[in-house]
């Protein structure tokens, strides 16, 4: 027995030297490693959140938008447009790819034509502003003939009518060199290497690409803002909420998203600052037009009234975030901060539905004609969509609105049910990203032809009449006030009943200094070339 | 021996293929569409599903999909819906880290559990007994990834001893065990939690009817030391059930645990599997349950060989 013990003693002197032997904590060089709950799937060709974060990463546009919404020059130094709003004229700065190439007028038309191209997957609706856009797209043209080359540094986008997005929602496309596009088979776009190996002209250059696992930037030389203060950004894939934190307070990792609960305990942690933004996300929830109940817009305000925000914050998210009253996000210019939305009034929702017609019966659910309020609420199966369900369920059930709740699972929530002429009654969903101009959001959503306006039958000819006019506009203070208008009626005519927007929580270890005015999630990422260490 | 193995193996096939017609079926009869996940709402309208559906051969019937599927997992040209590249790619990214952990927490299992069983079928009822009677009852009773978050609140979060997060550092490629033991130790103890209280159980109890044998006995009577009686006579006959219930055991860490590779972010099989099935990729999902069908069959087997060596009374033919 005497080999075995002496074997034990060795084995545990050597788990003691090895704990020694990994790598300084909070040293070294100076690489972030930035936890995300979820890797890219693809890189060109998909509408994944977090594919837009990596392009925040390794790829420019012609023009961004900054956090107040208002569109900014990348590599477009200068875009002036013609009078008739139809014509814009883009000068390239000097800018190179990753691989050292210039950005010519050249590599612009080549990545419009590929996002237009008849097999690309995920064209932007805003894309077929551009003339001759729409019959390239159907294949019927050999090249978009809005686009055109006028010499190497300078590049005409004509469209169709004077839109007034043309540098927020066509300009913010990524610019991909012509050179490695011209080689990819667009209908197997996924199978070429460039979609795993990227070259773009934006801060960080993708070095690793690990499935499940991590993917690593380095910083570019070439990059026409200045080579970033970090020389390596690591994002590492960490599904799970309580690991992230137990690694960030351990210094494994530099940055992570932070659980609401978790919020008070950070902000007495000497290594890692918190930094809390407005959340992206805001949640809602919506009745299906035509079922007849719902049509009555009493009915729909009730529901509104009876919903205690401030409280399913408090419950859910400790009180960090903030009552959703807008479709718009609070950062972007188009939102109405005087805009009054809903309190919470039970009696007012029961007085509203009562005018409607409909009387408490025996067990306190209402009726009307003999026939009970009863309603199925379904959701996609998820911890929020879930718990905000529950308390949900509980303030309609407060006026008398007997709802029973259902979990879908994400295959058949998308597949089946939140499709036109789904079985949806009342459907729990939420918006993501809310960050470009909302104009295409609004109109997904409200506006009688949008797919989402679509699922749940929606249609308002004022809210359509506000939206198309929101778009043949381009003075600043008229938008405003059609946007204002447009916000007024969300709440009026409650197609959605908006709920919570929760804020977002990160941890950074305190080696890194963050740049000001980081005010969504997408800055957050958006931050990154611009971060330094100490 | 020989044509007991070809017969063995030659079994393996209509069982892999038995195995992925019907997750295949219940793919299919699964509500949801893998067309319409690959293609947010808003884009359907510019979108041609019907073309998306041509190219991911989705149009096609449903007998014929499989075939055609099955036919190209075997020549390695199946590609995920979602990513588009070879499904054996995916697997062969994941295999790794499964095949690491299940070998360090069957080898921890082992350490444990064998000696254990040992001292508590030698004295039955006594404190080692007992202790470990209790210790099994919570071992069974605890909820993994409970178990794998004390864990990292003790180790990770106050001690800062182990990682909680991957396989190894970042920046760090392949597998040298120098590198990531780290890693290793929390997912390792918690899935060997998982396994370790069945197999001491099993040992323990298949150990004492062993040490109620006659020839137990009489190897007494002889005169023989307790430790060669022990350890020569009934640890070997008393391994069998043991082995047994190690090869149902293998299924369930082969296939890759998704609770454990969550929690301490492990790239691999079980999340692999679960992220596919979640998001209709059938030639993932397909080539998963065919690997994971297939470590499964050749660990029987390789049990069932085991008998043989263990036991020279039993054999094949």
């Amino acid at each position: 027995m005497s080999r075995w013990v002496a074997a034990a003693v060795a084995a545990a002197l050597l788990a003691c030297a090895g704990f020694g032997a990994g790598p300084a904590r909070g040293q070294g060089p100076a690489q972030a490693v930035v936890a995300i709950w979820g890797l890219p799937v693809r890189i060109l060709g998909s509408s994944e959140a977090v594919t837009g974060y990596v392009n925040l990463l390794i790829n420019d546009s012609l023009t961004a938008v900054d956090p107040q919404g208002t569109a900014v020059g990348r590599l477009a130094a200068r875009f002036p447009v013609s009078p008739d709003g139809k014509t814009y004229l883009v000068t390239l700065r000097e800018a190179a790819f990753q691989d050292g190439t210039p950005v010519t007028a050249q590599d612009v038309k080549a990545s419009y034509e590929l996002y237009l191209h008849p097999k690309y997957p995920t064209t932007s609706p805003a894309l077929l502003e551009i003339a001759g856009a729409s019959d390239y797209k159907a294949g019927k043209a050999a090249s978009v003939t809005g686009i055109s080359v006028v010499n190497p540094r300078t590049v005409r986008f004509i469209l169709n009518r004077p839109y007034p997005f043309f540098y927020e929602q066509i300009g913010t496309q990524p610019i991909l060199p012509a050179k490695a596009l011209a080689g990819i088979d667009v209908t197997r776009l996924q199978e070429s290497s460039f979609t795993r190996k990227p070259i773009g002209a934006g801060p960080y250059r993708l070095a690793d690409w690990r499935e499940r696992e991590s993917i690593t930037f380095d910083a570019s030389s070439g990059y026409w803002g200045g080579r970033p203060a970090l020389p390596r950004v690591v994002l590492k894939l960490i599904p799970e909420d309580a690991t992230v934190i137990a690694e960030l307070r351990a210094g494994n990792i530099d940055a992570g998203r932070i659980i609401p609960e978790a919020y008070r305990s950070f902000q007495r942690e000497a290594q890692v600052a918190v930094l809390r933004v407005p959340g992206d996300t805001f949640y809602w929830f919506a009745p299906n037009f035509q079922m007849p109940i719902f049509q009555d817009v009493r009915v729909r305000q009730a529901m509104a009234f009876a919903i205690n925000r401030p409280e399913m914050l408090r419950a859910l998210y400790q009180g960090l975030g903030t009552v959703a009253q807008s479709p718009i996000h609070p950062s972007l210019w188009q939102y109405d901060k005087d805009l009054k939305g809903y309190g919470y009034d039970p009696a007012r929702a029961k007085q509203l539905l009562a005018e409607a017609g409909w009387t408490p019966g025996p067990d306190g659910i209402l009726q009307k004609g003999g026939q009970p309020f009863k309603v199925k609420y379904g959701f996609l199966a998820g911890k929020d969509y879930q718990n905000q369900a529950l308390l949900i369920q509980q303030y309609l059930r407060a006026v008398g609105i007997d709802v029973d709740v259902q979990a879908i699972e994400r295959g058949d929530f998308f597949g089946r049910y939140f499709a036109p002429g789904g079985p949806i009654e009342l459907v729990g969903i939420a918006w993501f990203n809310l960050l470009f101009p909302p104009q295409s959001e609004l109109e997904d959503n409200f506006k009688s032809t949008g797919s989402g306006a679509k699922v749940i039958a929606y249609s308002n000819p004022d809210m359509d009449k506000l939206l198309d006019e929101a778009i043949l506009t381009r003075d600043r203070a008229k938008q405003r006030a059609l946007y204002a208008q447009i916000q007024q009626l969300v709440i009026q005519d409650v197609p959605h009943v908006l709920t919570v927007r929760p804020d977002v929580i990160w941890g950074v270890r305190k080696r890194f200094v963050l740049p000001g005015g980081i005010d969504s999630l997408r800055g957050f990422f958006g931050s990154i070339p611009r971060w330094t260490a100490r | 021996m020989g044509t007991y193995l070809v017969r063995r193996l030659c079994a393996l096939v209509p069982l892999v293929f038995g195995i992925t017609a019907i997750t295949f079926a219940l793919l299919v009869l699964a509500p949801g569409d893998p067309v319409l996940f690959l293609i947010p709402p808003e884009q359907r309208g510019a979108a041609d599903l019907a073309q998306f559906r041509h190219e991911l051969g989705m149009d096609r019937p449903v007998p014929v999909q499989y075939v055609s599927m099955m036919a190209d997992l075997f020549t390695g040209r199946l590609r995920s819906f979602s990513d588009r590249r070879p499904t054996t790619r995916q697997v062969a990214e994941a295999l790794p880290t499964t095949l690491i952990l299940t070998v360090t927490s069957l080898a921890l299992t082992g350490a444990l559990a064998l000696p254990i069983a040992v001292v508590s079928a030698v004295r039955p009822y006594g404190l080692v007994d007992h202790a470990a009677t209790l210790f099994s009852l919570l071992g069974i009773s605890l909820p993994t990834f409970w178990f794998g978050l004390v864990l990292i609140y003790v180790f990770t979060e106050h001690l800062g001893l182990l990682p909680a997060s991957g396989i190894r550092p970042t920046g760090a490629a392949g597998y040298s065990p120098l590198v990531i033991w780290r890693f290793l130790v929390m997912p390792t103890i918690v899935q060997a939690l998982g396994i370790l209280p069945v197999l001491v159980r099993y040992a323990r109890s298949s150990l004492l009817d062993a040490l109620g044998e006659e020839y137990v006995r009489v190897a007494r009577s002889k005169g023989l030391a307790e430790r060669t009686v022990l350890f020569k006579h009934v640890a070997r006959n008393s391994l069998l059930p043991v082995l047994t219930v190690l090869a149902l055991l293998l299924p369930f860490l082969l296939s890759g645990s998704v609770i454990v590779e969550s929690i301490f972010a492990l790239p691999g099989l079980g999340r692999l599997a679960v992220s596919a099935a979640l998001s209709r990729d059938y030639p993932t999902v397909l080539t998963t349950t065919a690997i994971a069908g297939l470590l499964v069959v050749v660990s029987n087997l390789l049990a069932d060989i085991g008998y043989v060596y263990l036991d020279p009374r039993i054999r094949h033919g």
